[in-house]
């Protein structure tokens, strides 16, 4: 450890041990070690009277304020990664033979215009094939609305986020683009609390019954998009119309330009335009192929499309790296319907009669199944890492079902880091910490002076929510993480993903033997882990990553 | 990366982790505790305080305030009784298997041991294994009994089909009831987990064939013969001082809750004479004076979800009346019942109920995920399990193991063959490590609430199904009627854990002993 970061985890020693004392009021001093058993010492006891209470509210506000202040500059030496990669569950890449891979955002990453092209064709089919207003033309697609793993209430027409719990977060409820008051929303929902039976279901769909729909794929952000756009104009027009037939009229335009080939014409055309950092794709599936792992590519794309896309990122000989090439799998029927049988496809595309004994490097496989796939490979799930970037279609069944282990790209990780690396961010976190550390212990003092003085930190308290969530995304904030709790996506991620990153190419930053440990978050009841010195260990951060 | 090519600065980091290394593995050899002396050191003087086994626990935020309806469980949540219990069940049980099953009258020999099983584990029924699962639906190895002996870690391995990983399919449901693996939830089952370990380890030792599923049935039978035909209720009825704890305790946090205008029910499955007697111990003669409803033989968790099962009232020597029931009266007695009559009845709505109960999924998961009531779980190993928490050898074993694995995590990269070796000797510390916490708490089984790294599967239905959790409802007496509980935040794998650290807000929202000097 260098002085100079050994002086900052002095300083910051101190002030952790200044901020302990601010918020404990000064009360007695145990010995140094020695765990706080025995005898109780004496509580610390604030001074009656109500003038002289709100002093002391205010001086303990101050103190604990400074001595966040203090923590800051320690946090910022010690940032943490976007290109790293996170894990749920311990997992030793030495133990891993075989890797997997999707195609969409996972092998091939998508630029922004991509979203901006589907929306504009969605919306146009709208008009011209659905007799939509032709007014509508005028929204124009805009990125920063939305972000993915929001619910949609199909008969209410309102688009969400909802945490782990099942509740909603108050401020993140849109109609159209316009969002919907507090009370509004709990009136709707008698509280803030979605029953079961209203949820999504396994598969984030809105079915038997279900009035919610969760939108986790990537590209389902041009989807929400439109779709709000859309009630929107009715609303703002006063036309009168049934949520549930918007909704689907809305669904059938954004997979029609799939169907209908628009997107994959598109890509095709100006793979460059819309395709990113092939060269780091490359690079992973070149390191794997050097070390003798044998790669698979599970995909619900058509061939030809896939074909075009993996020879811009690797080359003509691309088929080469993989011992399994499945396209137009229909993930996630691929995953659980045995009936489905493989069938090969030559190099044109047509569909051959064989009956597929076993599954040869270089072909090309539709459809098929699991159960088949690893019958015919003779694969074990424990020895395969699969990457996706859909928690459903590619990754739930995998991990639930047949204990493979998986490895989830969430692009919107990269920003979402780069954000709460910030000063910004960190000093308005820390002190959102400490205050409402704060506001439990001081929550004792009731008299009406005092009431005041908690009354005005919980009005900062809601203020600094509102900043932290607006740093995200203005709407919906993170997709990570509701006020208080994780958010309903980011609990899928962690019961289905043993490793999560940003994109694939984090692989290149690792060994391929390399041991992942996730830090060891504690329960309610369970002491936080203070293991400080040094204050790097088992954090993925920046400036190793710089350093190599 | 090699270390013969490493920066001058990547060998110095290397070798002062060496030497660190070499000078805890000296303090081991010499004798001391592993790290003891080092990793005092570790620990912030004055930072973070200890654990109150008496205090409440927040999964998510929620304020008494906002609660004007308190519904409790009887069993272990008002009712809390003593250990003597569960030796009895399993004697009886044992008996009941004997006498009327015909099993071998060799297994009289088992007595119950309260050291053996913990709750919330798992039971494959056509394995014959009784083990512990983790939230992610692996298997904890060293964990896997069948009978009263340790299932070796590679057969266990190759009964899952080469993984520690249980299928979806195979697991148990949202009520713990699986087509193979049956989830033991209730506190009633610690004895069945035990006699079944018995039976089982009898038939194994003895080589006597037997149906896996046949078995598993019979001494579920017995067991549930235990209740049914009231051997149980007859014993705690007649001795109510050794079987029930803490009966002062409950009837100060009703008495307590009524005197602050709060409104009272009470929903259990035990029938109503078992019910009154109990709870005219604890309270009085008077107690269902306390209770805006109470409801009897209430079939949960059927009660949360059929409809079709109406209301009764029992008179006062409970015989059933019948009456159609129009609203639930104070004082009445009602029988069965279903969840969405009581709501139509009572017109209570669920952001201003708090219900207890000890068993997570007949008590709490249909209240949370269905109709948004908010929860509180009653689990008495909270109790025991913090005090191990608080001790200093847990402290420091949990720290440096901690510690060990991000030194683990950043040296992997050097893989010359002397750092091989260390790393190496630093994998099998740490595994020797996790064995000494795990069996701080359990011998066979660990916590409850942690595998090595994960939180349990019963963890994770804790988190999920409540509201809170503590370990009796005497610890409503140490907060007020308005209080606020604000969880801690806990840091999500890709977010800084510094802040935690360093903050250590989480201990100063955590209550902590000293704190609460006044608490029992």
């Amino acid at each position: 450890m260098t002085m100079a970061a050994a002086a900052v985890v002095a300083r910051g020693a101190g002030a952790r041990a200044a901020t302990a004392a601010a918020l404990r009021g000064g009360c007695g001093t145990a010995a140094r070690g020695r765990p706080c058993a025995g005898p109780a010492r004496p509580l610390c006891t604030a001074p009656g009277t109500a003038p002289d209470m709100k002093r002391y509210l205010w001086e303990r506000y101050r103190e604990a304020k400074r001595s966040t202040e203090e923590l800051v500059p320690s946090i910022m030496s010690n940032l943490l990664n976007p290109d790293a990669i996170f894990s749920n569950n311990e997992m030793s890449l030495s133990d891993i033979e075989i890797y997997g891979f999707d195609y969409d955002y996972t092998l091939v990453f998508y630029s922004k215009h991509l979203h901006t092209l589907i929306f504009n064709a969605a919306r146009d089919l709208l008009i011209n094939e659905h007799r939509y207003p032709a007014e509508i033309r005028k929204y124009e697609y805009d990125p920063n609305f939305a972000i993915r793993g929001l619910h949609y209430d199909v008969q209410r027409a309102v688009l969400m986020k909802i945490d782990a719990f099942h509740y909603i977060q108050l401020g993140t409820v849109y109609r159209g683009l316009s969002v919907v008051p507090d009370e509004e929303v709990i009136e709707m929902y008698e509280g803030s609390h979605v029953p079961l039976e209203q949820m999504s279901d396994f598969y984030g769909k809105s079915s038997h019954g279900n009035t919610m729909k969760q939108f986790m794929d990537i590209f389902s952000l041009p989807e929400m998009t439109l779709l709000s756009c859309v009630n929107e104009y009715f609303l703002k027009n006063n036309i009168d119309y049934e949520p549930v037939h918007l909704y689907k009229d809305v669904k059938d335009s954004i997979r029609d330009v799939h169907i209908k080939g628009i997107m994959y014409r598109a890509i095709e055309a100006d793979i460059e335009k819309y395709i990113c950092y092939a060269e780091q794709t490359r690079a992973v599936l070149a390191k794997l192929a050097d070390h003798g792992k044998k790669m698979f590519l599970i995909t619900n794309s058509p061939s030809s499309f896939v074909d075009k896309g993996m020879s811009y990122i690797v080359g003509k000989d691309w088929r080469d790296l993989f011992d399994v090439v499945i396209v137009q799998a229909e993930k996630p029927n691929f995953f659980n319907d045995k009936r489905r049988p493989f069938r090969k496809m030559n190099e044109k595309g047509v569909l051959l009669w064989d009956k597929i004994h076993k599954l040869q490097k270089g072909q090309i496989y539709k459809q098929g199944n699991l159960y088949e796939f690893l019958k015919l490979t003779g694969w074990r799930g424990s020895r395969v890492l699969y990457f996706g970037d859909h928690i459903y279609s590619d990754l739930a069944d995998l991990t639930l079902k047949h204990g493979w282990r998986t490895g989830a790209i969430i692009p919107e990780l990269r920003s979402e880091l780069k954000i709460m690396n910030t000063e910004q961010y960190i000093q308005t976190m820390t002190w959102l910490q400490t205050l409402t550390g704060l506001l439990e212990q001081m929550q004792v003092h009731r008299d009406a002076e005092s009431q005041l003085v908690l009354q005005e930190w919980k009005k900062e308290r809601k203020e600094m929510r509102e900043m932290t969530k607006s740093f995200f995304n203005a709407q919906f904030g993170s997709l990570f993480r509701t006020d208080q709790n994780p958010t309903y996506f980011l609990r899928r991620l962690s019961r289905f993903a043993d490793i999560y990153m940003a994109s694939l190419s984090c692989l290149l930053n690792y060994d391929v033997s390399h041991t992942f440990y996730p830090r060891r978050t504690p329960l309610q009841h369970e002491l936080p882990a203070w293991s400080e010195r040094p204050p790097t260990f088992g954090t993925p951060l920046l400036q190793e990553a710089q350093a190599k | 990366m090699r270390v013969e090519s490493g920066s001058a600065q990547e060998r110095g980091i290397l070798l002062e982790s060496l030497s660190t290394l070499l000078e805890k593995t000296t303090a081991s050899h010499e004798g001391r505790a592993p790290g003891n002396r080092e990793l005092t050191d570790l620990l912030p003087p004055e930072v973070c305080s200890l654990l109150n086994p008496a205090a409440i626990y927040a999964n998510n935020e929620i304020s008494l305030r906002d609660v004007e309806v308190y519904g409790f469980d009887y069993d272990y949540t008002l009712a809390q009784y003593a250990d003597a219990l569960h030796p009895e069940i399993f004697s009886t049980a044992r008996d009941i298997l004997i006498e009327h099953y015909k099993y071998p009258e060799g297994i009289r020999k088992y007595d119950y041991n309260p050291s053996f099983a913990i709750r919330g584990l798992h039971y494959d029924i056509q394995k014959s294994l009784l083990m512990k699962i983790d939230a992610f639906h692996y298997v904890q190895l060293g964990t896997a009994y069948r009978g009263l002996q340790p299932v070796p870690d590679e057969e266990v391995i190759e009964l899952y089909g080469g993984t520690q990983h249980i299928p979806l399919y195979q697991m148990s449901g949202f009520y713990g009831k699986g087509p193979s693996i049956k989830q033991f939830m209730d506190i009633f089952s610690l004895p069945e987990m035990a006699l079944l370990s018995c039976v089982v380890d009898y038939f194994l030792g003895h080589s006597l064939e037997f149906d896996q599923a046949h078995l598993y049935k019979d001494v579920t039978d017995a067991i549930r013969d235990v209740h049914v035909k009231g051997l149980m209720y007859q014993w705690i009825e007649q001795d109510m001082e050794k079987y029930i704890l803490r009966g002062d305790e409950t009837f100060a946090v009703l008495s307590r809750l009524v005197a602050h205008g709060k409104q009272l029910f009470l929903i259990t499955n035990s029938p109503f004479s078992f019910v009154d007697k109990g709870m005219r111990h604890m309270v009085g003669p008077d107690w269902r004076q306390l209770f805006d409803v109470v409801i009897v033989q209430a079939d949960k968790p059927s009660f949360f979800t059929d409809r079709r099962k109406p209301f009764r009232k029992l008179d006062e020597k409970g015989s059933l009346q019948w009456d159609r029931i129009t609203r639930l009266e104070k004082g009445k007695i009602y029988r069965q019942g279903n969840l969405f009559d009581f709501l139509r009845l009572t017109e209570w709505r669920g952001p201003r109920v708090l219900y207890f109960g000890d068993h997570l999924y007949s008590d709490l998961a249909d209240l949370m995920l269905r109709h948004g009531w908010r929860t509180g779980a009653i689990i008495p190993e909270l109790e025991r399990e913090i005090r191990i928490i608080n001790t200093e050898q847990y402290m420091h074993s949990l720290t440096w193991q901690q510690a060990l694995t991000g030194l683990l995590e950043r040296m992997q990269t050097y893989q010359d063959a002397e750092s091989r070796q260390v790393l190496a000797a630093w994998m099998k510390e740490r595994q020797e490590l996790r064995c000494i916490t795990k069996a701080l708490f359990n011998a066979q089984f660990g916590s409850i609430f942690r595998t090595f790294h994960n939180p349990t599967y019963f963890s994770r239905r804790l988190v999920r199904f409540s509201d809170l959790y503590m370990a009796s409802l005497s610890c409503l007496l140490n907060y007020r009627v308005d209080f606020t509980f604000y969880p801690r935040r806990t840091p999500l794998q890709h977010e800084a854990p510094l802040w935690m650290d360093q903050l250590c807000t989480g201990c100063m929202k955590t209550p902590f002993l000293g704190d609460m000097a006044h608490i029992r």
